[in-house]
């Protein structure tokens, strides 16, 4: 392994420990700058005063010691003394006196001068009120320059200007930055490892779960995770492998259940097999099964239509039979009595003969009737409605039912014309034995017709007391019949939903009203 | 009572024999290196520096050569000093050349070393240019600044003062003050305090280094100078033996080997330690024959006048 592979592998790539070591590096290194940046300039604010009390002391010290010879002027013996503390204080680099009257004398190390006029350094300020900083000089080197007037009984004399050298001051801010430097060098130097420890320490556990549980997604429950530590951490690692054995009991559970499954589903495919091998053949047996049962009951409803019709037709041929036997009668009394003439024989055989015409015509009404149509088509509402009416009209005249019907004439539906009569003669049929049986002493049925849209809406309501509401659910139930045995089949509302629901694609509905009950057929009306 | 003979011999013996062992101890015991400063040599120097650097410095020198050393002694006083270089208290002194020509004859002394600046260092005589001195005549009247408590001023005065006016008159002068540091009298003479002053060229030349424009104000009155090697001088007593005053003088001479020597040339302000010989002297003595005369002369005007 070569040495770049050796530090690589130093380093974990997980991005967690690059988080918090960088973090944790980073922040302390951070304090420590931040730390250092903060303290430097209290450092150079304490430097700074520590220079002013240095210049302070110097300039009252001359001022003092040099009182006598300001006020006689013995620029001599300032001279003098001033060299003195310049050889004394090898941090001034020099001092500068400005009287008021007279020359300014400039005094350094090196020597003195007269100067002729003010210093360079010197503003009129200097001779009212103190100041001091540090300033740049000429040749780039700093000084601390400090000047102070002097003032002898609140009489000013003039102002005296010190210069200090400031290199050690600089040299203490450097070697402040320097320290600042070597501080952050050393922390990171420490930081480095400690850190690197540190995110080793908390990541690497997790680490070394993340990369358990990355097996584990990938399918491997017999991982486990190694990580004795009493924390958090070693709380995690031992739920880790509690969790993964957990799951693996899971899993065997779950492949135990799952082959179950594939047994049963073998088994169930196996059935679905055999039933789909034989569901054809069953399907088809149902279908024929049940158009039997639908021709059976559809037989049935004719044959109870039948009976129906015969019931009505003997109603209808009761009166031109009895008329016809009258004629007869006639016939033979006038024959008897002589008065039987060419004229009365002829009168008495058209009467006769329209009679039998009569009866002739609803015999073709009851044929039509129950002459099944083979397509849908476009057919009149009002006259199929007539037609059913004019089949039970004369029984319902006979119990003295009242039949209202109020059917626009223009109205045309698509259908069996027939089948839709057959329904309507049905409903009425119903509403007439509830009217009989509920005793209602003026029965009254109502066929409402309207028109809405593309729809149109035929209403049947009865005054006959309406439905027991436990039958309503049940009342479009083949064989269901509320009536007494051998008086319904329970088969004329099954069919009659059949015919306009399955047949006519409209919808046969059926609600207590007022008084009664309202059967509602709803048909797409024909344009 | 009558001491036994036998006992006087042995006691006679017993000296003898005491004598004889202190001998061959004096004898086998390394020479000592004993010091004495005058005071009055350094003016402008604080004397406590003096003390430290010079006391350091011979330490060093005496266990270069492998010398005994006493602490080096100072003097206010030279007559005390010269007491002490004849009991033997110390054995080389470093004294004001015009007291040493007072006060010790030739023969009481012998060549030694001393701190030297590479030009001599004479007495000379400034004056402003302004202020119309030329000689020593034109002081009447004027302010005369010069050295305190210098027997050299002192007398050179004097002696120019007998020469220009015919005889000693302090009177004379507008004033006279002293300093007693020498690089004060540049300094009062520029600033207008004097006229004239009587100082040492190398203070002069001291204060014109630091202020040019002192040459600009001030000049020296060239003929008038006092002309010597130096206003100070380091003699051995000549109870030296010269073998012991060789190797110290060549020891001294390698001052600028050593820290210590530097510092002390840089503290008395000098170029160097050099050889110093009594003859040195000769200027000063002349000087004070020639004060002598002038002193007797004015006894005898006196007395005629009386």
């Amino acid at each position: 392994m070569n040495p770049t592979d050796s530090i690589i592998r130093l380093f974990p790539g997980n991005r967690m420990f690059l988080r918090v070591f960088a973090l944790f590096g980073g922040l302390l290194l951070a304090l420590t700058i931040v730390y250092g940046l903060l303290i430097i300039p209290l450092q150079r604010d304490s430097l700074l005063k520590v220079m002013y009390s240095q210049a302070s002391t110097v300039s009252r010290s001359i001022i003092q010691a040099c009182s006598d010879a300001m006020l006689t002027d013995d620029y001599g013996f300032i001279v003098e003394h001033n060299l003195q503390v310049l050889q004394n204080n090898k941090s001034i680099l020099s001092v500068q006196m400005v009287p008021k009257r007279g020359s300014a004398m400039r005094i350094a190390p090196e020597g003195w001068v007269m100067l002729e006029g003010m210093p360079e350094e010197f503003r009129q300020d200097d001779f009212e009120q103190e100041s001091y900083g540090i300033v740049q000089a000429a040749d780039g080197s700093s000084h601390y320059h400090y000047a102070a007037p002097i003032l002898f009984s609140g009489v000013s004399w003039g102002a005296m200007l010190i210069d200090f050298d400031a290199s050690e001051y600089e040299a203490n801010i450097d070697e402040m930055y320097r320290q600042l430097l070597y501080i952050s060098l050393i922390s990171l130097v420490v930081i480095l490892p400690i850190g690197y420890f540190f995110a080793l320490w908390l990541t690497r556990p997790i680490a070394t779960i993340s990369a358990a549980a990355s097996r584990v997604a990938h399918g491997d429950l017999d991982v486990r995770v190694d990580i004795a530590r009493r924390d958090e951490i070693g709380d995690l690692s031992h739920s880790f492998n509690q969790m993964v054995t957990a799951l693996a009991d899971n899993r065997r559970q779950l492949e135990n259940v799952n082959l179950d499954l594939e047994i049963k589903v073998r088994e169930r495919t196996q059935a679905l097999d055999d039933l789909n091998r034989t569901l054809d053949q069953r399907v088809r047996d149902e279908v024929a099964k049940r158009k039997e049962q639908e021709q059976l009951l559809i037989h049935q409803s004719r044959l109870a239509a039948m009976g129906e019709m015969i019931g009505a037709i003997a109603h209808q041929w009761r009166q031109p039979l009895n008329a016809l036997s009258l004629v007869l009668q006639n016939i033979g009394l006038q024959h008897k009595m002589g008065r039987l003439t060419d004229e009365s024989m002829a009168r008495l055989l058209e009467k006769g003969e329209a009679m039998v015409s009569r009866m002739s015509t609803t015999i073709d009404d009851f044929r039509n009737f129950f002459k099944p149509a083979k397509h849908a088509e476009p057919f009149n509402l009002s006259a199929a409605i007539q037609s059913a009416v004019g089949i039970v009209d004369g029984m319902f005249k006979n119990h003295s039912i009242l039949l209202h019907v109020d059917c626009p004439e223009d109205i045309q539906v698509t259908g069996y014309m027939g089948e839709f009569s057959q329904v309507v003669l049905n409903i009425l049929g119903n509403a007439k034995d509830a009217l009989l049986d509920s005793g209602q002493a003026a029965p009254v049925i109502r066929i409402l017709t309207q028109a809405e849209g593309d729809k149109v809406r035929i209403r049947f309501v009865d005054n006959g007391g309406g439905i027991a509401p436990e039958v309503l659910p049940k009342i479009w139930e083949p064989y269901f019949t509320t009536k007494d045995e051998g008086q319904g089949t329970g088969i004329g509302l099954y069919m009659s939903k059949m015919i306009i629901e399955n047949n006519m694609h409209g919808r046969l509905e059926v609600q207590n009203v007022a008084g009664g009950a309202q059967f509602t057929v709803t048909l797409a009306r024909f344009a | 009572m009558t001491v036994p003979g036998w006992v006087t011999r042995l006691a006679g013996g017993l000296a003898i024999l005491g004598w004889s062992c202190f001998a061959q101890a004096e004898e086998a015991a390394p020479p000592i290196m004993a010091i004495g400063f005058y005071a009055p040599v350094v003016r402008d120097i604080p004397r406590k520096d003096v003390e430290v650097t010079l006391r350091f410095w011979v330490e060093e020198l005496a266990r270069a050569v492998n010398l005994r050393y006493r602490t080096v002694r100072f003097y206010d006083d030279i007559r005390t000093l010269r007491q002490d270089l004849n009991n033997g208290v110390i054995n080389f002194m470093v004294v004001t050349s015009m007291d040493a020509a007072r006060e010790f004859h030739p023969s009481e002394l012998a060549e030694g070393f001393a701190g030297y600046r590479e030009t001599p260092d004479h007495l000379i005589l400034v004056v402003g240019r302004e202020s119309g001195i030329r000689t020593p005549a034109d002081l009447a009247g004027r302010r005369l600044v010069m050295l305190k408590d210098d027997q050299l001023s002192q007398i050179y005065m004097e002696v120019l003062m007998a020469e220009s006016w015919g005889k000693v008159d302090w009177g004379r002068f507008g004033a006279v003050s002293h300093e007693s540091r020498s690089s004060k009298l540049a300094h009062r003479l520029f600033f207008g305090q004097a006229d004239a002053a009587l100082m040492g060229r190398g203070a002069y030349e001291a204060a014109l280094a630091m202020n040019p424009q002192i040459g600009q104000r001030l000049e020296i009155l060239e003929p008038y100078t006092f002309r010597s090697r130096s206003p100070h001088i380091g003699l051995f007593s000549a109870r030296v033996p010269a073998e012991i005053r060789s190797r110290m003088i060549r020891a001294a001479l390698k001052v600028n080997d050593t820290t210590r020597g530097r510092q002390l040339l840089q503290t008395y302000h000098a170029d160097a330690i050099v050889p110093t010989s009594v003859s040195e002297l000769e200027p000063f003595r002349n000087l004070l024959q020639r004060h002598a005369a002038i002193k007797a002369t004015a006894r005898t005007r006196a007395g005629q006048e009386r």
